[in-house]
């Protein structure tokens, strides 16, 4: 089984764990800010599970998915999930922005009432769908 | 002069075998034992015109020994980890003040509140106007925020930009299949300065006695590689670290925080736990090793009581607290219940201390299983001694999670 398929597992945020190998190398294990992490062999898998930290899904697109966890920061969305499931998330919240953006401006003065637009207001726009 | 009480041993932790530490990051004092260059020297079975040998010959060389040193914070995490092979630490928080604050206040601007959390001790400020004090709310960041609420108010002003970061930091060490290699340093008698390579915790001894005088102590067993003379100019190159001089753990830290299934085991005259690795020097076409590895694995915590119940011996021996009349002895091993085994030494501020002091601890948490494996002569009452058992406790490896994990509380932010 390929390395970036082992089960991802549950940690505390921010946490380093820190281990020497059978060679006597000092490897350390990240943790995300979400404490989600990717064991990268058996030895590490179980270091984790010794710790008590539970199993979950693995990512089959493995862990290196900074990127995008920054982009959905910036757009304030939820940082975890795979990386299809980031992607997916980002392209939906960037084209819906584009989306807001592109409403019409009003074509008479503010106050009237045809300066309404039809859509929901960016603000309104840019709240839906954080939760997806 | 020769100085020959001034003994000293500094450590720190390699990136991998063959690959000395260059900079010491902890030093301690040597309170017995000794760590030291060996070699294995052999007559050849052979002799000349007298029944004399003539040739003697070098077989091996590495470093042995088991220095014992009175445990402080500091230490007790490194050697811990060194014994047991996984460590990991809390992220400390820490922030600097976005105004000034005055004596008498309760509440602080700081910065940022990242890993604040309620509870946290913050030191506050720095040398002879540090303070530490505790956190009652947690409010929001920069001069204009709501701020961190203290539970005690601030003895001394502070100015801005003043430093804030949690006074405590808890590592959790747990155990693993291979275990870290050590460079250690050594100097006696201002005469003798060395540098021991690739070396490991072979065992780790962890004992405190009732009215102890040395208090809670530590027999480290270290097996090392290869020894290397260093000039003194050497030696205060790499070892600048200052001595882990913080108050040492004594006996009476632990009172009452011996839980044996969750419930508190009083009278504890002595406890030691013994975590032994069975380390040893592989060799190839050397005199030096070429590795240093370990062996099986063994966990013990052996205590000394004074007896107020016969419950566990009757356990131990006839499978239940209570045996009936004519009970015989039971074929079953005997393993504890739900909550295994505790142990901890907790240093708690003096009276005299500042409010806000943190605590410092050192806990030793079994895993789900737990046996008995002898309690020693029921001593009978002799004279003014009272009854005395001695049970031996064996850690075994568990179906899940951790055989033992040790949690040490101090003010060290990574080893």
């Amino acid at each position: 089984m390929p390395d970036d398929f082992l089960p991802q597992r549950l940690a505390r945020p921010g946490e380093t764990l820190e281990y020497a190998d059978n060679l006597g190398t000092l490897h350390t294990i990240e943790v995300d800010d979400d404490g989600k992490v990717q064991p990268s062999n058996a030895t590490e898998d179980n270091l984790l599970a010794q710790r008590g930290y539970p199993r979950i899904e693995a990512d089959p697109d493995g862990p290196n998915r900074p990127e995008l966890q920054e982009r959905a920061r910036e757009l304030d969305l939820p940082a975890s999930g795979t990386k299809a499931e980031l992607t997916a998330v980002i392209a939906a919240e960037e084209q819906r922005r584009a989306e807001a953006s592109s409403v019409p401006l009003p074509l008479e003065p503010v106050g009237s009432e045809a300066a309404v637009p039809p859509q929901s207001s960016p603000e309104d726009a840019s709240l839906e769908g954080t939760d997806a | 002069m020769t100085s020959q009480k001034i003994f000293e041993l500094a450590i720190a932790p390699q990136t991998a075998k063959g690959v000395p530490a260059t900079l010491a990051t902890l030093k301690t004092r040597i309170t017995g034992g000794d760590v030291t260059p060996i070699s294995d020297v052999q007559k050849l079975a052979e002799t000349g015109s007298n029944r004399l040998s003539r040739v003697v010959l070098k077989l091996s060389a590495g470093v042995d020994g088991n220095p014992e040193v009175a445990v402080r914070e500091a230490l007790a995490g490194l050697l811990l980890w060194g014994s047991l092979g996984v460590k990991s630490a809390s992220v400390r928080a820490s922030t600097d003040l976005a105004a000034a604050s005055v004596i008498g206040a309760t509440n602080i601007k700081v910065t940022a509140i990242t890993n604040i959390a309620i509870g946290d001790t913050l030191r506050i400020g720095t040398g002879v106007t540090a303070e530490n004090r505790d956190v009652l709310t947690v409010g929001t960041a920069g001069a204009a925020g709501t701020g961190i609420t203290l539970t005690t108010a601030l003895a001394s002003a502070h100015s801005l930009a003043e430093t804030v970061v949690e006074a405590e930091v808890t590592h959790t060490i747990t155990p693993a299949n291979s275990l870290p290699f050590f460079t250690l340093w050594r100097s006696f008698g201002e005469m003798v300065w060395e540098k021991f390579i690739d070396c490991k915790v072979s065992q780790l001894e962890m004992v405190s006695e009732a009215a102890s005088q040395v208090g809670l102590r530590m027999t480290a067993t270290l097996v090392g590689a290869k020894a290397l003379a260093l000039t003194q100019a050497t030696y205060n190159t790499e070892v600048t670290v200052a001595y882990d001089d913080t108050s040492p753990f004594v006996h009476h830290h632990a009172s009452g925080l011996l839980l044996v299934e969750g419930v508190a085991v009083t009278r504890t005259e002595r406890v030691a736990l013994t975590i032994a690795n069975g380390v040893s020097r592989q060799f190839g076409d050397s005199i030096y090793a070429d590795d240093v590895s370990e062996g099986a694995q063994s966990i013990m915590v052996a205590t000394r009581e004074r007896v107020v119940t016969p419950a566990l011996w009757n356990r131990l021996h006839y499978g239940s607290a209570n045996p009936a009349t004519g009970t015989e002895p039971t074929g079953a091993v005997l393993e504890l219940g739900t909550g295994g085994l505790n142990l901890m030494w907790r240093r708690l501020p003096i009276p005299s201390s500042p409010a806000g002091t943190p605590e410092r601890s050192i806990r030793i948490a079994s895993g789900s299983r737990v046996q008995v494996s002898g309690i020693g002569a029921f001593a009978p009452a002799t004279g003014d001694d009272p009854i005395r058992q001695e049970p031996t406790y064996e850690i075994l490896d568990p179906d899940a999670g951790a055989a033992l994990t040790a949690t040490v509380v101090n003010d060290v932010t990574a080893y």
